[in-house]
């Protein structure tokens, strides 16, 4: 564990705040992609030895969530031309103090469970919740579709983070996990937006109520 | 062992080939290759089912992968390999069978999809019987219940096929929740944890009597839904007759028989206690007779053979039953027979109803349709298959010399013997089952009589029956192989007793099979050589009286001048008298009278009768709708909106880690 | 040896049985009825007769009186006569019931094989009729084997079974009555069904074989009478039981019964009406309530 895991989960949690409160949909994009890449760093900050394999997975990390998977966003946001989100459900502001007090909560959390002694004191476990309570928030509270998607995209990376504290006892596994269903929710996704898009000639996912059984 | 494997590898490699031919537009090549590849794969299987039951040692084989719940524990004993037998051998008569038969499907389904999806049913079935792990048990039943869904649903353009797969579907996965919950029960708690079934003997020995009798329960739904155990049967007449011929044959013959496998794996699991015995002899009772009396209400020709199936699952329960019981009251010579008898109904059962099956897949197929009100005279038309479906409908009624009567004969004496030592109120009960037996033979006689003599006898009823013809060679040829099984079980039930009598010893336990196999069979081989003599004789002296008999006169029929087809007796007429004055009228189909005199002018006007299983009307059908009216108070939930959808997940996770830290705080 | 006995007697001697219910039947009528040989008569005039078939019927047809006449002939190997049968093996009763109901199969199939109302109405009539009678005649059948403690007709039509009227009467009585109640529905008496009738409304077994001519009809009128005899001898055995001794009287005191039984047959159908078809499922449950209720009494 070298001394740039504490700084590169401050700058995590910090974009988590910038995804809460933006209302610009580049700027959502951008920040997912930024975590992305701070989720490269770091996986290869994380482990005590370097072995080349972790800097390959990680290279695939910054590729797929950095660059790959922002630029399919911005694709899908060019074709359904839409530039802004709308106001969502509870509001920017709201947003912002409840994705506040999630860190905290977190934060005290962290400190009851059972960790590995390497591990304590470690600000893995509470970046990791607070990056899940942040994508449950975007998933939550935005209408539009593609912040949706943000949303869970956010929310993997919060789950990849808990699965760095494994990253020594089982690496392939956990990379493997993260990476694959990281595929799956994308393919998924991207036929959702499509399907929504023709369905309803618009992202606006309060349109799927009127599928609603009667 | 490696015998076995390759059989399932030549299953599963013959089902990808055939997928990939498919979707290669070669359809005729990829049904020849699956076809090819399922009896090879038969063959290869049967040799070491054969050698277990003729005495060789059980094998096993383990196979490791690293699954959180143990490693995949194959393995072949007398048990397995009795089933196996009707499994490969059935297997492999109906893939020839159904090649013939769906090249003149029409519908949207493709032929070689379903020859894939038949090899797939085999394999998982193969896989069912060998497993001796819950893991491996649990993948290949799920499996065996998708593949023949698949096959189920093959002419799923009609509404009702649609429907029959979706009952089925529902009712297998009801059984397959209740088999996870109770190999979860049977899990060792102390000790490695595993779900193997050696552990789970172990299991079971550390269970209380209560908890003992809820396992029991569990494996009593999950296995009897499968096996078509009243009132749990309800899914079988829908889905055996809206399936192609040959998987109905399957289905009916070897996937029902997978749930009789599985209550005794369980049996042995869980050494149930005596008492246990009062409650199967009671299902196999009400399942018989129930079976029996709404096959004979039946207009489906399928119909009347799936009701059949659960009236002979309740002939096998019953015999089970009374084995258990009377292992603990003392009497094994009872529970010998009764055990061979229900093991040789199983074998016999599988030959017979496959038989009628393909039978009636034939006449499907040239009479297009199942209505048994439609056909007629097809005996004349479809000689080999007509013939055959009365040897069919003959030994069905368990009459002697084919082979139905041998394994009824074991129970019967196995009654027997209980009804003439038992004291009290036993041997009365025993009698009456006897009874209650002989009831249901009369009655299988009337419900085979009219299905053959409705559908094969007399003068065809519509003009598409007119029309029929012998079907293919490759479709009446695996019918004449079972044909000839039944006559050889027939003449020699004696051999097959022998063959199957490792498995009954593995089930009884050392002490009562060290007596031996229980005799009594050989006069029965004896006496079916004499009828076929006797008939034979006489036979031929009829035909030595008989003079100048002048050919095309018509039936005199008492001097009737103008008979026509529609006079003959219906199927539904043939039954009428039982039905509408000795059946208690839950049990009888309901009727919708027109109404009458309502209006000044008369109107077109509907009669029409219904068939529904009473237990479904009376039972299902009200569960399910107070309990969908129950569940439809929480319909609030389902607001249509994604981000609620989340919040509930948000929310449960947020109330895990909140327990989480609550029992930590609570409970340092 | 005693095959061919048992054989011949089936054969040839059953015959003679119709004739005296035939005799019996129109004494009560005050005529001097047929000769006691007529039906032997009637057999030799149809075997030399010419058939006709019709044209929808096929192999079904004749194969109906030969497997009556064939599971007729078989059974009466099974069943004790004057001495014990000349095959019994443990479960034989079993055999027996299936072989007659073989015979039934074949009648009723060659009915339904005419393509014809009449022979399916007395075909539907039939089975109905016969699924209800099973039950009574196993359950007449376990009582004796109960007394016998063996499930094999020779030893339980035994000669231990005159003791057993001393100490288990009442039951016995029953066991008669039902089994007696299940050979006039069998061999289609009255109150079951009018052998004598003309009307086929009414008919049962005579409509099934409305169509059969020349020999096929005299096939079945011999397994019929054979089938009486048959199931004559099982009455005759648990009401007049006799014990052991020598075989000649036993054949005589045999026969004798036999005649009394049909002269009983002959008294039963002259005293009484035939039941309307909706009562007579009525009387075949009560034999079966009779002999579930002398299988009870035995148990006890």
């Amino acid at each position: 564990m070298s001394r740039a895991v504490d700084p590169l989960l401050v700058v995590i949690l910090l974009l988590n705040f910038a995804l809460l409160g933006s209302s610009r949909l580049r700027a959502v994009i951008n920040g997912t992609a930024a975590q992305g890449v701070a989720l490269g760093a770091l996986l290869i900050a994380v482990p005590a030895e370097l072995s080349w394999h972790t800097v390959l997975i990680a290279a695939g990390t910054v590729a797929l969530k950095g660059v790959l998977i922002p630029g399919m966003l911005h694709r899908a946001m060019r074709d359904a031309a839409i530039r802004r989100e709308v106001e969502p459900v509870v509001g920017f502001i709201p947003s912002l103090l409840l994705g506040g007090v999630g860190t905290g909560a977190a934060l005290l959390f962290a400190r009851t469970l059972p960790l590995a002694p390497q591990h304590v004191g470690s600000l893995l476990v509470s970046a990791s919740l607070s990056t899940v309570l942040t994508g449950f928030l975007l998933l939550t509270t935005r209408r539009k579709a593609i912040t949706q998607v943000t949303g869970y995209l956010i929310l993997e990376n919060g789950v990849f983070i808990m699965g760095l504290l494994l990253v020594e006892a089982m690496p392939f596994l956990v990379e493997l996990g993260a990476l694959l269903d990281l595929l799956v929710a994308i393919f998924v996704m991207g036929i959702i937006i499509n399907h929504i898009n023709r369905e309803f000639s618009s992202l606006d996912t309060a349109r799927l109520t009127a599928l609603k059984e009667e | 062992m490696p015998l076995l494997a390759l059989c399932l590898l030549l299953l599963l490699a013959s089902a990808a080939v055939a997928l990939a031919l498919a979707a290669a537009r070669a359809p005729t090549a990829a049904q020849v290759a699956a076809t090819a590849g399922a009896v090879a794969a038969c063959a290869a299987g049967l040799v070491p089912a054969a050698r277990s039951l003729a005495g060789a040692a059980p094998e096993s084989l383990a196979l490791p992968w690293s699954a959180p719940l143990g490693s995949v524990h194959l393995g072949l004993d007398p048990l397995s390999a009795f089933f196996l037998v009707p499994l490969l051998a059935l297997g492999a008569l109906a893939a020839v069978y159904g090649r013939a038969y769906l090249a003149h499907a029409k519908g949207p389904s493709s032929p070689a999809v379903a020859a894939a999806a038949l090899n797939g049913l085999l394999a998982s079935m193969v896989l069912v019987v060998v497993a001796r792990g819950a893991v491996a048990f649990l993948i290949a039943w799920e499996a065996m219940t998708l593949t023949s869904y698949l096959l189920v649903v093959f002419d799923h353009h009609e509404e009702d096929v649609r429907r029959a797969g979706w009952v089925y579907l529902i009712a297998a996965h009801v059984g397959a929740a209740c088999l996870l919950a109770f190999f979860l029960m049977l899990e060792p708690s102390s000790g490695a944890g595993g779900l193997d079934f050696e552990q789970l003997e172990q299991g079971a020995r550390a269970l209380g009597p209560t908890a003992l009798s809820a396992a029991a329960l569990l494996a009593g739904i999950g296995f009897g839904v499968k096996a078509g155990i009243v009132p749990l049967h309800v899914w079988l007449p829908e889905a055996h007759a809206a399936a192609p011929s040959h998987v109905s044959a399957l289905m009916s013959g070897v996937l029902v028989k997978l749930g009789l496998y599985g209550l005794l794996r369980a049996g042995l699991l869980l050494q149930p206690p005596a008492a246990w015995g009062h409650a199967l002899l009671a299902l196999g009772v009400v399942g018989a007779l129930l079976g029996i009396l709404l096959a004979l209400q039946q207009r489906d020709l399928k119909r009347v053979l799936a009701y059949s199936t659960v009236e002979n699952v309740g002939i096998v329960l019953i015999g089970l039953g009374l084995c258990t019981w009377a292992r603990g009251h003392g009497q094994p010579v009872a529970a010998a027979l009764a055990l061979t008898g229900a093991l040789l109904h199983v074998w016999n059962h599988a030959a017979m109803k496959g038989l009628m099956f393909l039978c009636a897949g034939g006449v499907v197929h040239q009479a297009g349709t199942r209505d048994l009100e439609k056909m007629g005279g097809l005996l004349r038309r479809m000689p080999a298959t007509g013939a055959m479906a009365l040897l069919g409908a003959a030994a069905l009624s368990a009459l002697p010399p084919l082979n139905g009567f041998a394994g009824e004969f074991l129970l019967y004496l196995g009654l027997g013997k209980v009804a003439i030592t038992a004291p009290g109120w036993t041997g009365a009960a025993a009698a009456l089952g006897v009874g209650a037996l002989a009831l249901t033979g009369g009655l299988a006689a009337l419900t085979f009589l009219r299905l053959a003599g409705v559908a094969f006898l007399g003068e065809p009823r519509s003009a598409e029956a007119a029309r029929a013809t012998e079907p293919s060679r490759w479709m009446t040829w695996p019918m004449m192989l079972l044909a000839g099984a039944l006559v050889v079980g027939g003449t020699s039930p004696g051999v097959a007793a022998r063959a199957l009598w490792p498995a009954a010893a593995q089930l009884l336990g050392p002490e009562i099979a060290g007596a031996g196999m229980p005799p009594g069979l050989h006069p029965i081989g004896g006496a079916a050589v004499a009828v076929w003599l006797a008939v034979g004789l006489l036979w031929l002296t009829l035909r030595v009286l008989v003079r100048r008999a002048p050919k095309n006169v018509g039936t005199w029929d008492c001097g009737y001048a103008e008979p026509t087809p529609r006079m003959q007796y219906t199927a539904r007429s043939f039954s009428e008298h039982l039905v509408s004055r000795l059946l208690p009228p839950w049990l009888r189909p309901s009727t919708h009278r027109p109404s009458l005199g309502a209006r000044l002018f008369p109107e077109p006007a509907r009669f029409s009768t219904e068939s529904e299983d009473p237990v479904t009307r009376a039972a299902w059908r009200p569960l399910l709708a107070t309990g969908a009216e129950r569940v439809s108070r929480i319909r609030w939930m389902q607001q249509g909106q994604l981000p609620v959808y989340v919040v509930y997940i948000l929310a449960a996770v947020v109330a895990a880690l909140g327990w989480l830290s609550l029992r930590r705080w609570l409970w340092p | 040896m005693n095959s061919a006995v048992h054989l011949a007697a089936a054969l040839f001697l059953s015959p003679l049985m119709l004739g005296v219910i035939t005799r019996v039947k129109a004494r009560f009528a005050g005529r001097r009825g047929a000769p006691l040989l007529q039906p032997y008569l009637d057999l030799v005039k149809l075997f030399r007769k010419g058939s006709i078939f019709s044209r929808t019927t096929t192999w079904v047809f004749r194969m109906g009186p030969v497997v009556g006449l064939a599971t007729a002939a078989l059974a009466s190997l099974l069943v004790p006569m004057g001495g014990r049968a000349p095959f019994s093996f443990e479960g034989d009763v079993l055999l027996f019931a299936y072989l007659l109901g073989l015979g039934r199969f074949f009648t009723v199939a060659a009915a339904m094989d005419t393509g014809s109302a009449f022979e399916g109405m007395g075909a539907a009539r039939e089975v109905t009729y016969s699924a209800l009678a099973e039950p009574a005649l196993f359950l007449s059948l376990l009582v004796l084997a109960r007394f016998s403690a063996s499930l094999s007709l020779s030893a339980m039509l035994g000669p231990g079974l005159g003791a057993r009227w001393g100490t288990s009467g009442a039951s016995l009585v029953l066991v008669v009555a039902a089994l007696f109640v299940v050979l006039l529905a069998e061999n289609s008496r009255i109150p079951v069904d009018d052998p004598t009738t003309h009307l086929e409304l009414t008919m049962i077994h005579e409509v099934m074989v409305l169509d059969h001519g020349g020999p096929a009809l005299g096939m079945v009128l011999l397994g019929a009478a054979a089938k009486l005899f048959v199931l004559g001898a099982l009455v005759a055995h648990v009401a007049v039981p006799l014990g052991e001794g020598d075989p000649l009287l036993g054949w005589a005191w045999f026969l004798g019964a036999q005649l009394a039984i049909a002269v009983a047959v002959g008294v039963v159908e002259s005293v009484m009406a035939r039941l309307r078809l909706v009562h007579v499922p009525s009387l075949l449950v009560a034999a079966c309530l009779l002999s579930a209720f002398a299988v009870v009494l035995v148990a006890r």
